[in-house]
């Protein structure tokens, strides 16, 4: 088990791509950290420079206290698993998860009990004689976990591991690797492009895009509190809602007013975009609302607040049980999707959204523009129907 | 009823053109060919029914011993200097450390597009005795012994192996850079993070990745081996060279068939090079697995 730090992480690659620019990043000991960012995000290189299977440009990493820059990657005491598993197709389940600890030329009386020790946790036991072209999806995927496990290494690094796998199998992976690292309690680093992986699996999540780190915090404040646009947009599923305009001031009131909607915006946002440091007049933002921060019905019944709601017309309706996604194209040509709770409701049909104010968000224009609402959301100002 | 015809026996129809002259040139020239071994022959009208004495014969013949003898070496060297040499240039191309890989892919693949006879003239001048270009570069490096090398019945083979070598190691090379291409980068990650050196990851790694390539270009230059005639016959003047030490296994069927006249004997020759071959590339692909019914 050890630390993992990365100081003024750079990479560049032939030709002068820049894929991972300028990180620093602590990552605790047995702590799970996700990094997630949409592909080319440099997620992956980083990854591999951890395993040391690239070269690092600029700066350090340590594994514990030991400068890994230049150690090759047996000797780094890393295990990785691979996004197609990499099992060694001439070889047993048996010899693929003992190949490691063979060459590290440990008894063979430590290697079996290792092995089976893992195909034990991994419910390997029957598959240990086959050869893995004789495996399914999901258990070769729990041979290259395990070919990992029983080098009981100082780090785990996993690359895409469950993006091979269908959708159910990949839900119930992905339990079963949390469980694990529960047990084992080691060191993680986990790559994915999956937000909803890495909202679930990791104690951290990194947000990665441009071979920059956008946001890294637990999952839950990374979903609250984005820092940016970039990261508010890539988390969530369905993904937010964002409309472009300009916050105007009308009779003493703050609005917002932009694609077909006008808003009136709570004291505290508008305070918060003060703090921010940016003007509260004029000014032009983009303003991003969760798809369950939309309802049909006013908040827990209280009465429809004046300027805290719009209207729109219905176009695809998506049930999902107890909850249903409502699409509708707002004025600007984007589509706007609203998570409410499960009502009667035809196609074309006029509705008006109520917007519950905590999940609005007001940010700075551009694609990583700055969430200018980041204050009163850390100080918990916001107030659902913005009551003036 | 026309369109039910039509479907019925359209597909006869369009495998005819090929069934048609395969039996013509395939399937005919085998079967008298078995029918021929078995008569002692002078030309193509007059053959008498011999029995297998043509096959006795044949395997008391001296000269057949040393055609057997030649072409076992000249395929004894094509297997394990060759095909070395060529997953050592495809491994080499393979490389993304070497720049400008497409074109030495292409320059050692270029040889096999000029053809066999062309190759066969410019070695015959590389190896001509007196200022053969082998003789000269032999001298410029201080070895300024002028050597015959297609008179002296010692050189001989190495000199067509030398030639074969020129010839195939690049064409082997397209196979093995194929194979080497499809074996899954991350299996080399993988091994390296298990531990495994450089040479580790070509035993674990690449020898399994290109198994079954390997095999078949052994079987495919096996039997591309024993079939040698056209590189001796012409280097060596249309004849065998001296000592009879270019003769191999084809060239003596040839030399039977068609200047001799015993179709006969001849196609004794063939059915037991052919016999030959057989057991040879079975012996090859039960030895490298490829046989064997998967789990």
């Amino acid at each position: 088990m050890a630390e993992v730090h990365f100081e003024n992480v750079v990479k560049v690659y032939p030709g002068n791509v820049l894929a991972v620019s300028d990180l620093n990043l602590t990552i605790e000991n047995a702590e799970f950290i996700v990094l997630v960012g949409p592909s080319g995000c440099g997620k992956s290189t980083t990854l591999r420079m951890v395993a040391g299977l690239e070269d690092i440009t600029e700066g350090v990493i340590r594994i514990g206290d030991r400068v890994v820059n230049d150690v090759p990657p047996k000797d780094r005491d890393i295990a990785m698993v691979f996004q197609n598993y990499a099992l060694y197709p001439h070889m047993t389940v048996y010899k693929n998860m003992a190949f490691g600890l063979k060459l590290r030329g440990m008894p063979r009386v430590e290697i079996d009990q290792r092995v089976q020790w893992a195909a034990e946790i991994l419910g390997l036991k029957e598959l240990l004689q086959r050869k893995p072209r004789a495996l399914s999806g999901g258990q070769r995927q729990r041979v290259a976990v395990g070919r990992a496990i029983v080098r009981q290494p100082a780090a785990f690094l996993f690359d895409e591991p469950l993006s091979n796998l269908d959708a159910k199998l990949r839900v119930e992976t992905r339990a079963e690797l949390k469980r694990l690292h529960r047990r084992l309690a080691t060191t993680t680093i986990y790559v994915t492009h999956d937000q909803e992986e890495a909202m679930t699996l990791g104690d951290r999540v990194v947000v990665m895009s441009d071979g920059l780190v956008q946001q890294c915090d637990t999952p839950l404040n990374i979903y609250n509190a984005p820092k940016n646009r970039f990261v508010a947009g890539f988390l969530g599923t369905p993904p937010m809602n964002f409309f472009e305009g300009k916050l105007r001031r009308d009779g003493g009131e703050s609005y917002f007013e932009g694609g077909g909607i006008r808003l009136r915006l709570p004291k505290a946002h508008i305070q918060s975009v003060e703090e921010a440091g940016s003007a509260s007049q004029g000014v032009e933002v983009a303003l991003g609302i969760r798809p369950e921060g939309l309802s049909l019905r006013p908040l827990d019944g209280r009465e429809a607040q004046p300027g805290q709601s719009f209207s729109m017309v219905a176009n695809v309706i998506e049930p999902l049980g107890s909850a249903m996604d409502v699409y509708c194209d707002t004025q600007d040509g984007n589509r706007l999707v609203a998570r409410v709770r499960a009502e009667p409701l035809e196609p074309d049909q006029q509705i008006t959204l109520h917007v519950d104010m905590t999940k609005v968000h007001l940010f700075e224009p551009g694609t990583y523009g700055r969430n200018l609402t980041l204050p009163a959301i850390e100080s918990g100002t916001l107030d659902p129907v913005g009551a003036a | 009823m026309w369109y039910r015809f039509q479907y019925r026996y359209a597909p006869y129809l369009f495998v005819a053109p090929f069934i048609i002259s395969f039996l013509i040139f395939g399937f005919y020239p085998i079967v008298r060919s078995i029918w021929l071994s078995f008569h002692l022959t002078a030309g193509p009208e007059t053959s008498v029914f011999v029995g297998l004495d043509n096959y006795t014969v044949l395997l008391a013949d001296t000269d057949f011993h040393k055609a057997v003898r030649n072409t076992v070496i000249f395929a004894f060297f094509s297997v394990f200097l060759q095909l070395p040499l060529s997953l050592g240039l495809a491994m080499l191309l393979n490389s993304r450390l070497i720049l400008g890989r497409a074109f030495f892919r292409l320059g050692f693949f270029s040889p096999h597009l000029l053809g066999m006879v062309f190759v066969a003239i410019l070695f015959a001048v590389v190896f001509a005795p007196r200022f053969g270009l082998l003789n000269v570069l032999l001298s410029h490096l201080g070895a300024p012994i002028e050597r015959d090398w297609l008179g002296t019945p010692e050189l001989v083979m190495p000199a067509l192996v030398l030639t074969a070598l020129w010839l195939y190691v690049g064409f082997n090379m397209v196979y093995f850079l194929a194979a080497l291409q499809a074996v899954d980068r991350d299996l080399y990650d993988a091994a390296k993070v298990d531990g495994a050196g450089p040479w580790g990851q070509f035993l674990h790694v690449t020898l399994p990745g290109i198994k079954h390539v390997t095999v078949f270009v052994v079987v495919l230059s096996t039997i591309g081996s024993f079939q040698l005639f056209e590189l001796p016959y012409l280097m060596l003047n249309n004849g065998p060279g001296p000592d009879q030490a270019g003769l191999t296994v084809v060239m003596y069927l040839y030399q039977n068939g068609f200047v001799t006249g015993d179709l006969g004997y001849a196609s004794a020759i063939g059915w037991v090079l052919v016999l030959g071959v057989m057991c040879l590339a079975i012996f090859q692909l039960v030895l490298g697995g490829t046989l064997r019914r998967n789990p």
